[in-house]
């Protein structure tokens, strides 16, 4: 399967995620479709070769700041009318997704660095989706000579500092702006 | 001349040393808050280290103005020109005012929070990203810096449920918004490769603007009409001018308003200006919509804020046609446009302010009734910002109209010189009934303040406001020329004087 199938595959599964994340009633799967986007998310910035990025997106967003969504949701009991998830088909999913999680583990168990190696030799050719951004062949070569968490480092302290630290106000800046709002006594 | 390698991080420090100190004073005010935030002392302190924190920011801008800055090599993330430094000045002009315009008023109004001051200052330094951005990226990080500062600032007043409203309201319009110019930013890179105004700017020199650039341009025009409430993107600005504390509704007539007008141009005058017959007619249709809405709906407002708020959406019109032409006498338009409204604009939310209570949601045209004779300073100040905001002969509002025409003249286009004259004129139906309310009616038994002063600081602020509104009218000569000089290190094409229409 070449790289574009896949891209189109998971961009699908991205927009359709989304859809479903915005028109579902029930906060709980609205989330939970939110989740499905990051993971297809995730899944494109694999293809373009920056899987730095695509960890972090699935540690960050679709981890921490979901879970956290799903506590407000769930301790605000905005969840009320969830469905029931009791029944005898829904278990039988889960238990066939557990099987499966945990098939994936043994599988990457059996990942040594003699077949990392293998993986790694593979270059980017011209066909993939990522040369068809500007600038797509010098940011593909990019890990190879630095790694892929320098590949993201220098531009990010360097070319795309201003922004980098702008970013740091506007978070202290929202933080204080909710303590504000949210304080029970000013 | 000063360069200033701006690719490498000393560099850019100094480059945007104004931005860090107003951000460094916020901090301040923080740390200050960590021990004092209980009594209206406390609060009282607060706005004055976030005062003084802006002497420095104000030394530094000096520094790089007076040195003649400019950027080493390639414009890089942030701009180095006068427009940018002036911009900055309106910004930091307008945040002073407001703090200063805050004392009385938080105390009268019972908000002890002294946070809001870091706020302040936070949507401060937001604005002058925003003004003073080479690159997109910057331009969107200091407009949302700017933007969730004043969400917050505009729901204050936690006692309220309309500054509640006002804040729920600027809050998800604004998300919108934002998700607009971020969409509009995405689609241009897609189409130039490039996030840096210049860049942009160079990938499209001469050539024909792509159809993703044409809708990135669009998506990011209406992005920012929201920003600056511009017909028919509006709505929200006098639910939400009308449920904020007083002091932040006047903060976001100015000095959101000049911070998404500054940022404006400079996309437009930097990044596409070979498109301009693009983006004209959009400005255009723009114009004219926010100068007959704003202008229509001011005249049938009953309480003085929410006319207020009209008539900035129509100030939003003057400006848009101000900055159509595309050239320097645009921008210089823009800039000594924007000055005089700023300046005009405090002053009137200050003296609205002392005139009500309770968020000056009552504030009408009967509150004012017979000022003169109590109140005679106040009402001349009041007479002075309603001709200057009317663009009456005399005041600087005169001078910022007659710099818009002689821009918008000067590009033959006559039609939209036309409906700026001819709302300009319907603008005197409900700016003249205030003053002849103030003079010519007779007070009840009762005083219109009802007992309420301006502090020191309230006093200074609009006095000061109303002599540089006053002298700049009579003598705009200087400034004039100094707009022309600015606008040029951003444009250098077109005109060399605002005053010689036809010539």
């Amino acid at each position: 399967m070449s790289g574009q199938t896949v891209f189109y595959i998971l961009a699908g599964a991205a927009i359709l995620s989304a859809l479903l994340c915005i028109i579902q009633k029930n906060p709980i799967a609205s989330v939970l479709w939110l989740i499905s986007t990051m993971f297809a998310l995730a899944g494109i910035y694999v293809l373009l070769q920056a899987q730095f990025i695509a960890a972090i997106q699935v540690l960050v967003y679709a981890g921490a700041i979901m879970v956290l969504f799903l506590f407000v949701i769930m301790l605000l009991n905005l969840g009320r009318d969830t469905g029931d998830l009791r029944g005898m088909p829904v278990r039988l999913a889960a238990v066939l997704v557990a099987g499966g999680l945990l098939g994936e583990l043994v599988l990457l168990a059996r990942v040594t660095p003699g077949s990392m190696a293998l993986l790694r030799g593979t270059a980017v050719g011209a066909g993939t989706p990522m040369a068809s951004f500007p600038a797509g062949q010098a940011g593909a070569a990019a890990p190879g000579a630095q790694g892929v968490v320098g590949a993201i480092a220098e531009p990010l302290f360097r070319t795309y500092l201003v922004p980098f630290e702008i970013t740091s106000i506007l978070l202290l800046a929202a933080v204080v702006g909710a303590v504000v709002l949210a304080k029970r006594k000013l | 001349m000063m360069p200033i390698d701006l690719q490498t991080p000393s560099g850019v420090t100094l480059a945007l040393l104004p931005e860090i100190l107003v951000c460094a004073g916020a901090m301040l005010v923080l740390m200050v808050n960590a021990w004092k935030h209980h009594t209206g002392a406390d609060s009282r302190l607060a706005g004055k280290v976030a005062l003084a924190s802006l002497i420095p920011a104000a030394a530094a801008l000096a520094w790089l103005w007076a040195g003649g800055a400019e950027p080493e090599g390639r414009p890089f993330m942030v701009a180095l020109d006068g427009f940018r430094f002036a911009s900055l000045a309106l910004i930091l002009i307008a945040t002073a005012a407001t703090i200063l315009l805050s004392f009385g008023y938080l105390e009268r109004e019972g908000l002890i929070a002294p946070e809001y001051y870091s706020l302040l200052l936070f949507a401060a330094s937001g604005m002058m990203f925003m003004a003073g951005a080479e690159d997109l990226m910057v331009l969107f990080l200091g407009l949302e810096v700017m933007s969730v500062s004043v969400y917050v600032l505009a729901g204050f007043n936690r006692g309220s449920i309309f500054s509640a409203e006002a804040a729920l309201k600027y809050f998800l319009v604004g998300a919108f918004a934002s998700a607009f110019l971020l969409y509009g930013i995405a689609l241009l890179w897609g189409a130039t490769g490039q996030t840096g105004l210049s860049g942009i700017g160079e990938r499209l020199a001469g050539g024909e603007l792509p159809l993703m650039g044409k809708l990135g341009l669009g998506l990011l025009l209406i992005g920012m009409g929201f920003k600056v409430a511009a017909v028919p993107f509006h709505m929200w600005a006098p639910d939400v001018y009308d449920g904020s504390p007083t002091p932040i509704a006047g903060f976001m007539a100015t000095g959101v308003k000049a911070a998404g007008f500054l940022a404006l141009v400079r996309i437009l005058y930097v990044a596409v200006p070979d498109a301009a017959s693009t983006w004209q007619p959009v400005v255009a249709a723009l114009a004219v919509a926010s100068m007959v809405v704003g202008n229509l709906v001011a005249l049938s407002q009953r309480s003085l804020k929410r006319m207020l708020a009209y008539s900035s959406i129509a100030h939003a019109g003057y400006l848009l046609t101000a900055l159509w032409p595309g050239t320097r006498l645009g921008a210089g338009a823009v800039v000594i446009y924007l000055a005089a409204y700023v300046l005009t604009t405090v002053a009137a939310f200050g003296i609205l302010g002392v005139l009500g209570k309770g968020g000056e949601r009552d504030v009408t045209l009967d509150s004012v009734a017979g000022l003169s004779k109590r109140h005679p300073w106040l009402a001349f100040a009041l007479t002075v910002c309603m001709l200057s905001l009317l663009g009456f002969p005399g005041t600087f509002g005169f001078v910022g109209k007659w710099a818009i025409l002689s821009g918008v003249v000067g590009a033959r286009h006559i039609l939209l010189a036309v409906i700026l004259v001819v709302t300009s004129l319907i603008s005197a139906g409900y700016y003249l009934p205030v003053i002849m309310a103030a003079y010519m009616r007779d007070a009840g038994a009762e005083d219109p303040l009802g007992g309420r002063r301006f502090d020191r600081a309230g006093v200074v602020t609009v006095a000061v406001a109303i002599t540089v509104i006053l002298v700049l009218g009579v003598l705009p000569g200087s400034v004039l020329n100094s707009a022309i000089e600015i606008a040029g290190t951003l444009v250098r094409t077109g005109g060399s004087s605002l005053v010689g229409i036809g010539r």
